[in-house]
């Protein structure tokens, strides 16, 4: 008897839920929720990305650990090797090498991210007029040629030749550094940017954006740049690297910062004459610092591009 | 007689590629399409009926011919006229991944258009927004979502809604089903049939599917190598077509039934189709025409109405 | 005729973003000698899947679980080493798949292309290799093979690239060539000429064909047999006849019946299937297409239909074959009696 029933109602007819069956059932998956779970899954980008934590958080709170200065001199202390007083030893003026690593940090971290930051602008925006105006018609074109023209010869000018002219107008410096970097930096901006429009242009919705009657403005603020974001971020972690390294190398042969401004460039350059004699410290530090961060934004940059790739998604 | 809504007249957009060569996407074209009626354009790769879409819907400005609105040429519009016909034109789009922007939220999506032409502000537009997403079958949960939580068949619902909101008269498909599973396919086209009696919508609808084709459609043009070959009434074309390449397209149409299909003659076409840069000579199709005439290589043949809205080009009659 | 392929149970599961992707459900079916078999279904339902597993194509670090069995001629293939399975790939089973843009190699000369395998497996000379290449090409229809062996893929159609997709395949003479959409990217034109040649290959040199598609007027066309899959399952199988012509499983009729017909002599509303195919992280426990189904029962939400046999060829997998399942006609009143009792 109770099988009887137990089947009738087994085969009882469902009702379908027609609205269920739009439903999304997966929770909102914010995009760069998305992103960042996939830069924590490659361990090297995840190394990468706490160094970099690390040394800014150094950067600010290192000097502050030690009773030194990174100016105060101490002639008779001068040259000592590393210690329990001084971690990192002494320059030969007696400075403390801990404090004046992390204050180089400083300055080659602020000079790295702002001549990088500029390039960017620049380029985002060259770049992206360029890309926009081309093909719509004989001034369109026009104008992206004369912008690739320029980039084209901006290209080739080698910039130690601009840093060098600069040098002469201006007086060197924290800023005469950043703006040298930033005049020949962001050409390289401008072409990405420019092939990632040319690009994004023939996307369906940016036909659909004209057809919807969105101004020119709103079409590059709202589809083509956050599309390029990835792009964009990715190049970032690229650019500081070059940038630090550019400016320890101008540094490091005399036209970069002065003293008693140390970046890790200049103490590399005051420690070529000791070494020798023996005082490995003086290199080894800064030098050792350099080649960590551009390490550190290398492989977080990989990480990241691999992160963003739409096509590693599914 | 009522004026069509849309007329064109010997319309042409050709491609220049490089210096010297131009692609002729579109060789001059000329029917016309009544308000409220479907237009089925159908044809193969290379036919030029997504370039022929693409100009009619404003996309691209056409380089000869001309394109009138119920009655006017547009060229003669002023420029706050040029702004409502780009209004009234709206295209829906065939890759359910490319036509939405990944980094918008659906609610914005579909604002769009609402904003930029200024329809409505505030408390109203927000209701016009959830109000266009249930009119295609999605609800208010929907609105915050991003385009990649979708299934394709609802993201061309969203394409839909967004082409909607504007209140446009004339909707251009360009292969909207065609990158859909199949039985997805029929809930786009029912939306469109039923959208299309209700807001009382023409549509230009472009694909290579006939199967689709015929059944949405009014009337059908079959196009080849940016000419029109064949134009005339749906049930008609497929009962009687009169273009040798219509019959072989046909002919092509796999059926998914095994008795149908021993009943049907089996045209094959030989070699491919011509490119567009350099069309042959005369009539485009001659090269793959099993009645090709000495004639065809020489002059293009005349655009003539043969029965009641049957019109074809083609030596033979 | 014998069993060339006989694939039992076999399930893969993914690994993806989201978590675990249950492609593969225990599906089995079997190829003979000289047929075409053709799986059905929409995207998602695992029939690429299936494919690549039998090919061994699965990238390892995507695959979490593998299981059932795979004999080709008898011989088991699951679990062999990557070098084992090449012996087969190439030699014995070949794959043709769907786009024929990003199948080629944009830098290398058509011929290279087709050569490259012949003298990996059968240690043929250039020349000797050469001559066989240009016959292929002929084989597929291509007509000045001699000039279209030194082209690049660029120079060559969507339709002539597809051909020498199938005549790569066909290089190293296959039992078997697993297609999967070789005719959905190309015009309809082209696509009769390519199920043209894969037919006449069929016929000529015993080629059995696995044909993965979603279009069931191409499955008309060429396939003897068919398998009809849905979120990892197979849910019905049989000859071509069984299931266009005699649909039992209530998704292959809903399929038939989307479809609009350019034999149909009344414009009649198409019947789409409503909603979306089930999410493969979570799948249902019952019967993946009960939500979408007009007949869905109790039984169908709690668990798997069994299969039933209905003819010698025709199996399917569904509550409603059950023998305690009441007739349509007390399915109706049923139904009607739920209704009255909501409203009540």
């Amino acid at each position: 008897m109770a099988t009887l029933s137990e089947e009738r109602s087994l085969f009882r007819p469902v009702q379908k839920h027609s609205l269920d069956n739009e439903q999304i059932k997966r929770p909102l998956t914010k995009q760069w929720k998305m992103t960042i779970t996939s830069i924590l899954k490659n361990k090297l980008a995840l190394l990468g990305m706490i160094i970099l934590f690390v040394i800014v958080v150094m950067a600010i709170i290192g000097p502050h650990l030690v009773p030194y200065n990174y100016s105060d001199q101490s002639l008779t202390n001068g040259n000592i090797a590393p210690n329990s007083q001084h971690w990192f030893g002494t320059d030969d003026l007696g400075r403390d090498m801990w404090s004046r690593t992390w204050y180089g940090a400083r300055i080659s971290l602020t000079i790295g991210v702002a001549a990088a930051l500029i390039d960017i602008f620049i380029g985002l925006v060259v770049g992206g007029v360029s890309g926009y105006m081309a093909g719509r018609g004989k001034i369109g074109d026009r104008i992206d040629n004369i912008l690739m023209r320029l980039v084209e010869v901006l290209y080739s000018i080698p910039y130690l030749l601009v840093v060098i002219l600069l040098l002469v107008i201006m007086k060197p410096g924290l800023k005469t550094i950043i703006i040298a970097l930033s005049i020949t930096g962001w050409v390289s901006m401008a072409r990405i940017v420019r092939g990632q429009i040319l690009q994004l242009k023939e996307q369906e919705y940016v036909a659909a954006a004209q057809k919807l009657g969105t101004p020119h403005y709103k079409i590059i603020l709202r589809h083509l740049f956050p599309n390029m974001l990835g792009i964009i971020i990715v190049n970032l972690t690229f650019t500081i690297p070059n940038a630090i390294f550019a400016e320890s190398f101008l540094s490091f042969i005399g036209l970069g910062v002065q003293a008693p401004i140390a970046s890790w460039g200049t103490m590399c350059n005051d420690a070529l004459g000791v070494i020798l004699s023996g005082q490995w410290w003086r290199l080894f530090f800064p030098g050792f610092m350099i080649s960590l961060t551009m390490f550190a934004f290398n492989v977080f940059g990989d990480g990241l591009q691999d992160a963003l790739d739409p096509h590693s998604r599914d | 007689m009522t004026v069509p809504l849309l007329e064109l007249k010997a319309l042409k957009k050709y491609f220049a590629i490089g210096k010297r060569q131009r692609l002729k996407a579109v060789d001059g074209i000329s029917f016309s399409i009544r308000k409220g009626e479907t237009f089925g354009l159908v044809g193969e790769s290379g036919s030029g009926k997504s370039t022929l879409g693409r100009t009619v819907v404003g996309l691209y400005e056409p380089t000869g011919g001309s394109i009138f609105y119920e009655g006017r040429n547009i060229h003669t519009f002023d420029r706050k006229e040029k702004r409502e016909f780009n209004r009234y034109m709206q295209m829906i789009f065939q890759d359910p991944h490319a036509s939405l922007n990944p980094r918008m939220t659906v609610n914005d999506l579909v604002a769009e258009g609402i904003d930029a032409y200024k329809l409505a502000k505030g408390k109203e537009r927000q209701e016009r927004i959830y109000e266009l997403l249930e009119k295609v079958g999605l609800n208010k949960e929907h609105a915050k979502r991003y385009p990649h939580e979708f299934s394709g068949g609802q993201r061309q619902r969203i394409g839909i809604a967004r082409a909607l909101a504007v209140n446009p008269t004339f909707i251009v498909a360009d292969e909207p089903i065609s990158a859909l599973d199949v039985s997805i396919q029929a809930q786009v086209i029912n939306l469109m049939e039923d959208l299309q009696e209700k807001e009382g919508l023409t549509f230009l609808f472009i694909a290579h599917d006939l199967g689709m084709v015929k059944h949405i459609s009014d009337r059908i043009g079959v196009m080849y190598l940016g000419n029109m070959m064949e134009m005339g009434k749906s049930e008609e074309i497929f009962a009687n077509p009169l273009h040798p390449y219509t019959q072989a397209l046909l002919s092509a149409i796999p059926i998914p039934s095994v008795t149908k299909r021993k009943e049907r003659e089996r045209i094959l076409l030989n070699g491919d189709p011509p490119s567009p840069i350099s069309p042959p000579s005369g009539c485009p199709f001659r090269t793959r025409c099993r009645h090709a005439l000495p004639i065809c290589s020489e002059i293009k043949p005349e655009w003539r109405e043969m029965d009641t809205e049957h019109w074809v080009a083609c030596h033979l009659y | 005729m014998s069993a060339l392929l006989e694939v039992k149970d076999l399930t893969v599961s993914l690994k993806s973003h989201g978590g675990e992707v249950q492609a593969v459900r225990g599906v089995d079916f079997v190829v003979n000698e000289g047929e075409v078999l053709a799986i059905v279904g929409e995207s998602g339902c695992g029939k690429s899947v299936t494919a690549q597993t039998i090919m061994g194509l699965l990238p390892k670090k995507l695959i979490k679980r593998q299981s059932g069995s795979i004999r080709f001629q008898g011989q088991e293939l699951m679990g062999l080493s990557r070098s084992q399975l090449r012996k087969y790939k190439g030699a014995q089973m070949s794959m043709v798949f769907q786009d024929p843009m990003t199948s080629l190699n944009p830098t290398m000369k058509i011929g290279h292309q087709i050569i490259e395998g012949i003298v990996k497996h059968q240690k043929l000379s250039k020349k000797v290799a050469k001559q066989k290449a240009i016959e292929l090409l002929h084989l597929v229809g291509i007509p000045h093979p001699e000039e279209r062996y030194r082209q690049y893929p660029h120079e060559l159609s969507g339709g002539m690239r597809q051909r020498v997709l199938i005549a790569i395949a066909l290089s190293c003479h296959p039992k078997l060539i697993i297609a999967d959409e070789p005719t959905t990217a190309l015009d309809v034109t082209v696509q009769a000429q390519i199920l043209d040649i894969l037919k006449d290959l069929k016929t000529r040199l015993k080629t059995s064909i696995i044909l993965i598609t979603h279009d069931l007027g191409v499955v008309a066309e060429i396939a003897q047999r068919v398998i009809v899959m849905y979120a990892g399952k197979v849910v019905e199988k049989g000859t071509v006849e069984d299931i266009l012509e005699h649909p039992n499983h209530p998704y292959t009729k809903a399929l038939l019946s989307s479809l609009p017909r350019t034999d149909a002599k009344e414009k009649i509303r198409l019947k789409p299937i409503e909603g979306t195919p089930p999410d493969l992280y979570s799948p249902p426990k019952g019967c993946p297409f009960a939500p979408r189904c007009d007949n869905a029962m109790e039984i169908c939400l709690q668990g798997m239909p069994k299969e039933t046999r209905l003819s010698d060829s025709h199996i399917s997998h569904c509550w409603l074959n059950d023998e305690r399942c009441p007739s349509l006609k007390e399915r109706l009143m049923l139904l009607n009696a739920e209704e009255g009792r909501k409203q009540a």
